[in-house]
């Protein structure tokens, strides 16, 4: 990913205002969003364009956040996952980032906070190449 | 006595016999009791006839040179017919006789009209005195079986009138030249009446009487008798009398023969055998003495009649007070015969144990009660084993004055004493003993025992009653009075008396027997008690009918703190109506019912913690879902803001999504501020389909987490029920959560919840159903399940379904478990009361 190029992050929330507000606050730190409804929806999605960091709801119908993160790996993606969710529970932190989520995040999301991890994530992604 | 001379005025008729002529007036005195014109008439005729025959017969028995008949029967024929007919018909029978006594008397003797008018005259004036003075001092006269009846008729018929009539007929019959002696034409007169009179007359009535009875069959013996007695009769008296004195050299000690038989006829037949046997005797007497026969043959022929009627006259009047004192007896042996049959029949069926006893303190008889109630048989009281004495404890003889009415108290003003009855097999009977002693007897009398056993026993009883009533109303801790119909205080128990003394209401403290609590809580109401009007008003309306229970519940400040007092009237149920007021202290009961309602409250309270606790998660992420989004857009609009050119529109948005989220948070926080209230429980109308949303909405999240999807099918005219809205939701979040659970083990694409509401019963009662697909429910733990500590989750108290039927019943409804008929699982379903 080159600097002044505006990355693209994906958000899967099954709630709209969530997604609408995520959405609004990483436009506004200038990133680009694309929002999903649902993880089967992002899933699909990835055939047309691959975002550059996934912000993944975990607690959805359907498929939940660990459930993505699942395909991805089987699918062989590599896509940095940082994994939000209401419920901070240690056991599910751990699990998350066991399956290869950069970051595991608790609701409510401060924009700093959200944004670093962001950066981090793609950092990540990008420093082998 | 009829001379021929003037037989022709007295209306001698030469006709038949006399027994032709008496059974001719026995026919006739049927048709006399005719009440009508016609039968008078006939009756009148045969009497008549029988008249004429019966002068015939006198003609027959005339003495030759002596102008007297010895059997003169139409006198007594023409009494006896008037003596049978009403007063008013008689002028019909004198009418009747007039022509008969005409036209037989020229057949016989030529006498002058005036003479034959004359002896008419003199006939029915002889019957018709006879007639007034027998219906006088004999009303209803028809038989002699009484002797003084017998006196009466022998001095009416048998003396006065003869006596009478024929002086009159001989002073006429001397002033007319009929006859020149004035004494032999009366005494013979007197005499052959007299004997007419004394034998026919009481033939003619018997004989109606027999024809009145129906004319019942003589018996065979009877009749065999009569024939023996008038063949015997007929022997004797023509030996006697009639047979020629060369035959019987002992004529005149023959003279008594005949009485034997006739003493015999009336003996064996009474007064129809004496009256007949003596008037066939004087027939054939007659004959003989017409025959010069007989014992009664003197020199001259007025002396044979005289002596003839004398010995007849004298024979008649002896055997008809025979004859009548038989009878009398035997009427007298019969009516006592008859009383004594009745006596005795009273005796042995009574109910009443009655003994008759003797002065001597035996038993003489006793009946069948008595038997059976001392188990006595008759031998055995009777033979003297069981006497008085013996019978009666304490003994009588101690209690009783010596003589024998006395020794049982026994007369009747006096009282009838209580005794012991001493029964054979040794029991003692409360009996009460009175009687009296037979008047005349000697020293016998009669003692009636009233057995004393079942009043002793229902006394008892009563007096048990009374006790175990008092006992009762004595140990009854509330206060209790009785009230009559007018309010009128009848009955209080103890613990009332001591209301009443230790109450600071001075009208109150004359709230006891013989006042009237209407009045008493009429006066403490004046004096500004206000609910002893209440009380007053609910004591009238069950006095008057209006009500059968009435209650009041108050309270009072007292030195302890406030006290709580119950009063209920409750009707008297008995005719005559009235009330029982009963006042209770209830605080202690009372504050039992807060004490339980606030641990109610409390359990149910803990209950909803409980239940929100497990929730705490899915509450969590339901809070966290709206703090992001307005943590987000606030973040972006303050990324946006220092722009110089500001997406103002962006901004609105953002603002109307971040009210949108906190109205989202408030709504939840309120939700589980409500759930988790400790309030007091309020029933008013909530809208069920509201109430499932809401419980619905607190669970999204948790429905979510557990993969389960909801089918609700909730009835769209809307279900107002009467019920808490809080501990309604309580219900519903416990029957959803144990739907979940129930259903943590199956499939992700297997878990769906179907929540169904509908009304019944008209839209009386609402119905909610929560359905799941778990594995159902163990037949045997359908009712188990809601016992409170039971569970078949690894976790929790198992008092989530007691508290939920418990919140149902308290709302009049009912909760209860089945499984599902259309797929496997489980459901719930609860009713509550429609909110009209």
């Amino acid at each position: 990913m080159t600097v002044g190029v505006r990355r693209l992050i994906a958000v899967v929330d099954d709630e709209e205002s969530v997604r609408r507000a995520l959405a609004r606050m990483l436009n506004a730190s200038q990133f680009e969003v694309a929002v999903f409804a649902s993880g089967r929806e992002f899933l699909e999605a990835l055939q047309l364009r691959r975002p550059d960091c996934v912000v993944l709801d975990y607690q959805m119908p359907g498929l939940n956040g660990r459930d993505v993160q699942r395909q991805l790996v089987s699918a062989q993606i590599r896509l940095p996952v940082i994994v939000v969710t209401a419920h901070e529970q240690s056991t599910l932190r751990q699990q998350c980032l066991a399956d290869g989520a950069v970051a595991y995040l608790a609701k409510p999301l401060h924009r700093a906070r959200l944004v670093s991890a962001i950066d981090d994530a793609m950092r990540l992604s990008d420093g082998p190449s | 006595m009829n001379r021929v001379s003037d037989a022709v005025p007295t209306g001698s008729v030469i006709a038949g016999s006399a027994a032709a002529g008496a059974g001719e007036s026995a026919r006739s005195t049927s048709r006399l009791l005719a009440p009508d014109a016609a039968g008078t008439l006939i009756a009148a005729t045969a009497v008549a006839v029988a008249y004429a025959a019966a002068a015939g017969v006198g003609a027959v028995l005339v003495f030759p040179g002596a102008p007297v008949s010895a059997v003169w029967l139409p006198n007594a024929i023409l009494l006896a017919a008037l003596l049978l007919a009403g007063p008013r018909t008689w002028w019909v029978y004198l009418v009747l006789v007039l022509p008969a006594h005409l036209l037989v008397q020229p057949l016989l003797v030529s006498v002058p009209a005036a003479h034959a008018v004359i002896g008419y005259v003199g006939n029915c004036c002889t019957a018709l005195m006879g007639a007034l003075l027998l219906r006088a001092f004999m009303p209803g006269l028809r038989r002699l079986d009484r002797i003084r009846a017998a006196v009466i008729f022998i001095l009416l018929a048998g003396a006065l009138v003869p006596i009478c009539t024929s002086a009159l007929i001989a002073a006429a019959a001397v002033a007319f030249n009929v006859t020149p002696s004035f004494w032999l034409t009366a005494v013979a007169r007197t005499l052959t009446n007299a004997f007419a009179n004394l034998t026919l007359v009481p033939l003619v009535l018997y004989g109606a009487s027999w024809v009145r009875q129906g004319c019942p069959p003589v018996r065979t013996k009877s009749a065999a008798a009569a024939s023996l007695l008038v063949i015997t009769l007929v022997s004797v008296a023509v030996l006697s009398f009639v047979a020629p004195r060369s035959l019987t050299v002992f004529s005149s000690a023959l003279l008594y023969a005949p009485f034997v038989i006739v003493l015999w006829a009336a003996v064996r037949f009474g007064v129809v055998g004496a009256c007949g046997s003596v008037l066939l005797l004087g027939v054939l007497a007659t004959w003989g003495v017409l025959n010069r026969s007989g014992p009664l043959v003197g020199p001259t022929p007025g002396e044979n009649v005289v002596s003839l009627l004398l010995f007849l006259v004298l024979t008649s009047v002896s055997l008809l007070l025979l004859a009548a004192a038989l009878e009398e007896r035997k009427s007298l042996e019969q009516e006592s015969a008859a009383t004594e049959a009745r006596f005795r029949t009273i005796f042995e069926h009574h109910l009443m144990p009655i003994v008759l006893w003797r002065s001597d303190g035996r038993i003489l008889d006793a009946n069948e009660a008595f038997f059976r109630l001392t188990g006595y048989g008759r031998t055995a009281l009777c033979s003297g084993d069981a006497g008085l004495d013996a019978l009666f404890a304490p003994p009588v003889a101690a209690a009783f004055a010596p003589d024998a009415s006395a020794r049982l108290g026994l007369n009747p003003q006096a009282a009838p004493l209580e005794r012991e009855l001493i029964a054979h097999d040794g029991r003692r009977i409360p009996v009460l003993i009175g009687g009296c002693r037979f008047p005349g007897s000697s020293g016998e009398g009669t003692a009636y025992v009233f057995d004393l056993s079942s009043r002793r026993h229902a006394e008892a009883q009563r007096r048990g009653a009374e006790l175990l009533h008092s006992a009762v109303l004595a140990s009854v801790h509330e206060q209790i009075a009785v009230l009559d119909r007018a309010g009128v205080i009848l009955e209080a128990n103890e613990s009332w008396r001591r209301f009443i003394e230790q109450s600071e209401s001075l009208p109150i403290k004359h709230a006891y027997l013989g006042h009237n609590y209407l009045e008493v809580c009429a006066a403490a109401a004046q004096g500004g008690d206000a609910v002893a009007g209440e009380l007053a008003a609910c004591v009238r309306d069950v006095l008057e009918g209006r009500s059968i229970h009435r209650e009041l519940e108050f309270s009072r400040d007292t030195s302890e703190g406030q006290r709580w007092y119950e009063i209920s009237i409750e009707r008297l149920r008995r005719p005559e109506g009235g009330a029982v007021v009963t006042r209770a202290d209830v605080t202690a009961h009372k504050q039992a019912i807060n004490q339980a309602r606030e641990q109610s409250q409390q359990l149910a309270h803990l209950g909803r913690a409980a239940v929100l606790g497990e929730l705490s998660g899915a509450f969590a992420h339901e809070l966290a879902q709206p703090l992001t989004s307005i943590l987000g857009n606030a973040e972006a609009a303050l990324q946006l803001l220092p722009c110089d050119t500001p997406a103002l529109r962006e901004i609105k948005d953002i603002l109307h999504d971040i009210v949108r989220d906190d109205v989202r948070a408030s709504e939840m926080i309120r939700r589980l501020r409500s759930m988790l209230a400790r309030g007091e429980i309020e029933r008013r109308p909530v809208e069920l389909n509201h109430v499932v949303r809401d419980v619905l909405a607190l669970t999204r999240s948790d429905l979510l987490t557990r993969h389960v999807s909801v089918n609700l099918q909730l009835d769209p005219q809307g279900l107002p029920v009467l019920a808490d809205p809080v501990q309604l939701q309580q219900v519903l979040l416990n029957l959803i959560v144990n739907a979940c659970e129930a259903m943590a083990e199956n499939p992700l694409t297997e878990r769906q919840l179907t929540i169904v509401t509908h009304a019944l019963e008209g839209g009386r009662i609402i119905e909610c159903s929560v359905t799941d697909c778990g594995c159902g429910i163990e037949a045997a733990d359908t009712e188990r399940i809601f016992q409170a500590f039971v569970t078949t989750k690894k976790q929790g108290l198992g008092l989530g379904l007691a508290i939920c039927r418990s919140i149902i019943e308290a709302h009049g409804g009912r909760l209860w478990a089945e499984n599902a008929t259309a797929h496997r699982g489980a459901v719930f379903r609860f009713t509550a009361s429609a909110a009209v």
